[in-house]
């Protein structure tokens, strides 16, 4: 063990146990990209990385793309909505129900 | 489709559209009328007449015409019925509309036909009917891909059970994050995909609820962790639905491969999703036909 005049070390003590080597590795490449990522992006990455996805695009363009399910031009569906004079129909109903709930009520009110 | 990249789409007739219609207390498209006989098989056969001539020369019969039209860079369509309606309980109907060129059958829409019950109502026959069966084995023997898209579930098991082959769903959304009646549960997306099918992912956002393209995006993410890169697909149902979509016309389907792209996806998996599984599956289905 290392000479550490009674000042405990858990990083000095741990140098020489087996397996530290790959820990320290582990922990200086940790360290080294929590500092790239402080750094924030760069334009030189982000540039590479804006190629790297071109390239990318470029390739999959090589490659068959479906769409699984389309409608488009004479394949457009024709299903009937509902008609406007079915929906006025709906809209009048609704209305008459409502003036009469209002007649009864207005009844109601009014009977001695 | 060429602005958007895409090489090919399943171009999809609407069988039951003379009998159905969007319901505006529900906000559904439900049946609303029974069809006259032979009503449905008469309106798909005028409208596929209409539409052939305007499609002539694009229409591609096997994976290696879709490969064959790209390489002299022109789009191409895979002609499909979306639900079996028209064949009006008639089985010898499948070969004819193979003869069509027709390569993909979605069993049902929104009308409980004569295969078997739909998503979107209480079911009726209790799953896959006998001529169900029998249609999912003409299909298989024909070489034409199913299309499970709107099946009950119990009908999705049925089908299942049934087909040699793998089938689509060609548009749906994961239950677990998109809550609508036309998504499918975990247990059925992964049961798909079991079968070596493709799950079509359904670009809808309903902005009401500010859903967005991320949504999608991370959808597919969701889809990608439960069931593998190998069975999702994408289906846009472009003028199939009212409700929103994000991507209203095929000239956007690019920002799909870019949107995985930008999200960490290796290229060889954007192009799984994109294309790659459809023509696996479609591959599989027309060599082991018979």
């Amino acid at each position: 063990m290392e000479e550490t005049n009674g000042f405990h070390d858990p990083w000095v003590e741990s140098r020489n146990r087996p397996g530290s080597a790959p820990r320290r590795t582990f922990i200086l490449s940790l360290l080294a990209t929590i500092m790239s990522a402080c750094g924030g992006p760069t334009t030189t990455a982000s540039a590479k990385r804006e190629a790297d996805l071109l390239d990318e695009a470029a390739a999959l363009s090589q490659r068959i793309s479906v769409d699984l399910i389309a409608h488009a031009g004479p394949f457009a569906p024709t299903f009937p909505s509902p008609r406007l004079p079915e929906i006025a129909r709906r809209s009048a109903r609704i209305c008459k129900q409502g003036s009469s709930m209002l007649r009864s009520f207005r009844w109601s009110r009014m009977a001695p | 489709m060429q602005a958007g990249k895409l090489d090919a789409a399943v171009f999809s007739l609407v069988t039951d559209g003379p009998v159905i219609r969007r319901d505006p207390q529900r906000g559904e498209t439900r049946q609303y009328r029974d069809p006259e006989p032979g009503e449905l098989f008469r309106d798909a056969q005028s409208r596929f007449e209409k539409a052939k001539s305007q499609i002539e020369g694009m229409i591609a019969l096997s994976p290696s015409e879709v490969i064959a039209l790209k390489k002299n860079n022109r789009p191409c369509a895979i002609l499909s019925h979306e639900g079996a309606d028209a064949l009006e309980g008639n089985l010898s109907r499948v070969p004819l509309f193979y003869g069509w060129g027709l390569r993909v059958l979605q069993l049902v829409h929104y009308r409980i036909n004569e295969l078997g019950d739909i998503q979107t109502e209480p079911p009726k026959h209790g799953g896959l009917t006998p001529f169900g069966r029998d249609v999912v084995r003409e299909t298989n023997r024909l070489g034409m891909i199913i299309d499970v898209a709107h099946v009950h579930a119990e009908t999705l098991r049925g089908v299942l059970a049934e087909s040699r082959h793998p089938v689509i769903d060609s548009h749906t959304r994961p239950a677990a994050r998109f809550q609508a009646s036309r998504a499918r549960s975990d247990g059925e997306l992964q049961a798909v995909a079991r079968k070596g099918g493709v799950i079509g992912m359904w670009p809808l956002a309903r902005e009401a609820r500010g859903e967005t393209f991320d949504d999608f995006l991370r959808d597919i993410d969701y889809l990608k962790a439960l069931v593998g890169v190998e069975h999702v697909g994408i289906g846009t149902d472009l003028n199939g639905t009212r409700t929103s979509t994000v991507i209203p016309t095929h000239k956007e389907f690019a920002l799909i491969p870019a949107g995985l792209l930008a999200r960490g996806y290796a290229a060889s998996e954007v192009a799984k999703i994109v294309g790659g599984n459809f023509m696996r599956v479609f591959r599989e289905v027309a060599e082991n036909r018979g």
